[in-house]
């Protein structure tokens, strides 16, 4: 049992999750990570605390990577992907991991046998690019994960344009999720959480007017019953998602959208628009997940088994993905147990 | 010999477990304070009809006294899991009950027993998050209901909502194809339907096409409200007697990240499914893996026990219980002396730190005599003391961790600071606070978890109201008590940690303090 080696693709929450869970359970294994740090999306998300946890989960993947880091039986491939694999019989693979992918110079290969592969390869942010909101076209049009990475390091928000400091904010909601015109019919659940927390954070530290425009608020959280109620009384929440985003030549946002309560259409103003861009599938491994036989479902999201965890499978916060790291854990520890 | 676990459980959540741990090659017994309505199936051991009355013992040797019909028993267990069900509201809108109405609860099973003949050309409405906001796994019922009904005859489904709960797998996708076969959704932002009885025990429902702007009467044949999950009052009980903490809504396990996804204050003790909070079915069931996967990896060698263990010096102990109440893991018992089981202890020092008479230290697990104080903790930072220094007593689960991230990112660390690794600034006694302006310190720091984000629970509120009671002090004795601050951070913001500290330094310059 204990010379059996797991292979985990994603060095994300659901990767780390994954493989803290198999350690404690005596196994070992090597987690294969495309970027320069391990922590995925989830580790460049902000605390979004007001004196109070709100439970956004963003403390514990810093902790879990901690963690993984200082255990003797999880290795760790950074700036590295899984070149080849191959079944060799049943619970034994050959791979080939290419190791500083990004440097042309200093790349290398190495080879090994390991007895179970774990897809752990998270999401793809949506991209906003073809959205009429002006992202990268204009400068303060941001996404909720600029937002996340700003708040990480800076107390207070300021307009990139111009380092002023805003006076009305608006997040979007639904960018990229709920959208039958690009065939996203799901919801990425993670946004309304994330969006209205920060928010709540950005008003705390500053003197803002913040616009909330949404379709529907989704439930989360054990206290969300007590918590909607308190944040909606610090924005102005609109139930309408707006047409487009211009910037006019003072550099402010004009959003226009349709007010359902006064029934017309209205031109408003804004200094920064964030931009909750959802969760789509990552379709990046199809040579990965023929050789291990997984499953692609009508979303382009993977199939749920004990051998794909964390939003690989569909969008999933933080605690969902900690919580599906149990079933991986507990499902290849008897596959490989037998 | 197989490992024993005894099962809080009445309901399908419990069987379900149980099956699980003994595939696992476990030992499970279900302890229902009812008639367990599964306790025919013969490979589960079950105690019926008995009530918990008090527990012993930690992590690999629990035992249980149950009241039994007529009788008292004991139960071993190395491992004890709560897996209670949730209780159903289904009143939410007080409504009178009549043959027109339905819980969701249990219309979805009676579905399948309406003839065609009693639902065809009928109208049905679904009521849901309109008094209070709903979750997903309702909606769920919902739009399959529709369907459903849709698929047997002829008939008019409405769904009346405020948010439109879709933030599951597959719903979006659900809710669309339920729109697109025939059910009409009207979902209210501005205005709130209005919801009664006619003089017949129909249903009313009064409200605003909003898009529209029409006021529209509805009076439905069949309308079927969802329900509201609530706690098992039972784990109230069950909580204290296992010494566990719950949670505002009366769930075991705090609403507290640390103590996720299955764990609660107390070692070897473990919560799933609708005993912790409300949530999905796959949710439930990926907690039953998480409860086997950490009970095997308990007993197969691997182990996070923290260095230090309270100590009791029982020529100190005057038996005020206060260490024994103020105990955030239940692992503090007395019996006729302070005994403090090392197995359930977490090393926070929160006792340490309240008790009157000093006779709790922290000691390290391996006898090494070595006793813990605050000046021989972990210090961080130049070793030698000035009189400009800062003392920042930092809690290892957060400000150290942040500490420790600003300083792999490069970031510049401010100076003359001291950093002191503490396990849980619960564990911080005025004592050693005092000791610091003793030894000249500039201003103390005391950096904390946030609120709800403790470990220890109560230790960062305790170190909160010891700060706030020593500044008081201070300005008696003639210190500044601007000196003394207390504030709260999480191990991811390396950034807000060196802000922190620079705004207290300024603070204390702008004071001109010395």
């Amino acid at each position: 049992m204990k010379r059996n080696k797991v292979l985990i693709i994603g060095g994300g929450i659901a990767g780390l999750s994954a493989a803290l869970e198999l350690s404690k359970l005596g196994l070992e294994s090597i987690i294969v990570e495309k970027e320069k740090n391990i922590g995925g999306y989830a580790s460049q998300f902000a605390c979004k605390a007001n004196i109070k946890c709100v439970k956004c989960g963003a403390c514990i993947v810093h902790e879990k990577i901690q963690s993984v880091i200082n255990r003797e039986n999880i290795s760790i491939y950074t700036k590295s992907s899984l070149k080849d694999i191959k079944k060799v019989e049943e619970k034994k693979y050959n791979v080939v991991i290419e190791k500083n992918m990004d440097c042309d110079s200093e790349k290398a290969e190495i080879s090994f046998s390991i007895n179970a592969v774990v897809m752990a390869a998270g999401f793809i942010p949506f991209n906003p690019k073809d959205k009429p909101y002006g992202y990268q076209k204009f400068k303060d049009v941001i996404t909720n994960l600029d937002l996340e990475r700003i708040l990480k390091s800076e107390n207070i928000l300021k307009r990139l344009s111009d380092n002023t400091l805003p006076e009305k904010i608006a997040f979007i909601q639904c960018v990229g999720s709920r959208d039958s015109t690009l065939n996203h019919l799901w919801c990425s659940k993670v946004c309304c959480p994330s969006a209205l927390r920060m928010a709540n954070l950005i008003k705390a530290h500053q003197n803002v007017d913040i616009t909330f425009f949404y379709i529907d608020i989704q439930s989360f959280g054990k206290d969300f019953l007590n918590l909607y109620p308190e944040l909606k009384k610090n924005m102005k929440m609109i139930r309408s998602i707006p047409s487009d985003v211009i910037e006019d030549e003072n550099g402010k946002l004009k959003i226009t959208y349709f007010d359902n309560t006064n029934k017309k259409s209205i031109d408003e103003f804004f200094d920064i628009i964030v931009l909750s861009i959802g969760i789509t599938p990552n379709k990046d491994l199809n040579n990965i997940v023929d050789a291990i036989g997984l499953q692609i479902n009508d979303f382009g999201f993977l199939n749920k088994s004990i051998f794909v965890t964390g939003s690989i499978t569909g969008p999933m916060n933080i605690s969902e993905t900690i919580g599906s790291a149990g079933i991986t854990a507990l499902g290849i520890y008897n596959y490989l147990k037998v | 010999m197989k490992r024993r676990i005894l099962i809080f459980g009445s309901g399908e959540q419990s069987v379900k477990v149980a099956n699980k741990f003994v595939q696992n090659n476990f030992e499970a017994t279900i302890i229902s304070n009812e008639l367990h309505k599964y306790s025919e199936l013969n490979s589960i051991k079950f105690i019926n009809k008995s009530e918990i009355i008090s527990a012993k013992g930690f992590i690999g040797n629990f035992t249980i006294s149950l009241k039994t019909e007529n009788d008292i028993i004991d139960e071993k267990a190395d491992i004890i899991i709560i897996a209670e069900e949730y209780l159903i509201n289904n009143n939410l809108y007080n409504l009178v009950s009549s043959n027109f109405l339905y819980n969701l609860s249990d219309f979805k099973n009676k579905i399948d027993y309406f003839s065609h003949d009693f639902l065809n050309n009928k109208t049905i409405a679904f009521i849901t998050g309109i008094n209070e906001e709903s979750w997903t796994y309702v909606l769920k019922d919902i739009l399959e209901s529709c369907l459903k009904l849709q698929s047997i005859a002829k008939l008019k489904t409405f769904v009346f909502t405020k948010n439109l709960k879709v933030g599951y797998e597959g719903i979006e996708k659900l809710y669309r194809l339920t729109k697109e076969s025939g059910t009409f959704f009207f979902k209210f932002t501005d205005s709130t339907p209005k919801i009664t009885n006619t003089n017949d025990s129909k249903v009313l429902i009064e409200f605003i096409d909003e898009i529209i702007s029409q006021n529209f009467k509805l009076t439905p044949d069949i309308t079927v409200v969802d329900y509201k999950v609530t706690s098992n009052p039972y784990l109230q009980k069950i909580a204290e007697v296992l010494k566990l903490n719950l949670d505002e809504y009366g769930f075991i396990q705090t609403d507290n990240v640390h103590r996720l996804p299955i764990f609660t204050n107390k070692k070897g003790i473990l919560v799933a499914g609708n005993s912790r909070c409300v949530q999905s079915d796959e949710e439930n069931n990926a907690d039953i893996d998480n409860l086997i996967s950490e009970s095997i990896s308990l007993f197969n060698g691997y182990s996070q026990d923290s260095k230090l263990k309270a100590n009791v010096n029982y020529g100190r102990c005057a038996k005020c219980l206060t260490c024994y109440r103020s105990c955030p893991y239940g692992a503090i018992i007395f019996d006729e002396k302070i005994i403090i089981e090392k197995e359930s202890c977490y090393g926070c020092g929160i006792c340490s730190s309240s008790c009157p008479a000093r006779a709790i230290e922290l000691d390290t697990n391996d006898n090494s005599k070595f006793t813990y104080n605050l000046f021989n903790s972990k210090l961080h930072g130049d070793a030698n003391i000035t009189k400009d220094d800062i003392y920042v007593f930092c809690c290892e689960r957060s400000a150290c961790k942040a500490y420790k991230s600003a300083i792999s990112l490069n970031l510049k660390i401010p100076s003359n600071i001291k950093i002191f690794e503490v396990p849980c600034t619960g564990s911080i006694s005025t004592n050693e606070i005092l000791y610091a302006f003793n030894n000249d310190a500039l201003g103390v720091l005391i950096l904390a978890c946030h609120e709800q984000n403790c470990h220890s629970e109560i230790g960062n509120i305790y170190s909160k109201k010891r700060i706030n009671y020593l500044q008081k002090y201070l300005e008696d004795i003639g210190i500044n008590k601007e000196r003394l601050i207390f504030k709260t951070i999480a191990s991811n913001m390396a950034h807000e940690f060196i802000r922190i500290i620079n705004g207290f330094k300024e603070e204390l310059k702008i004071e001109n303090i010395r």
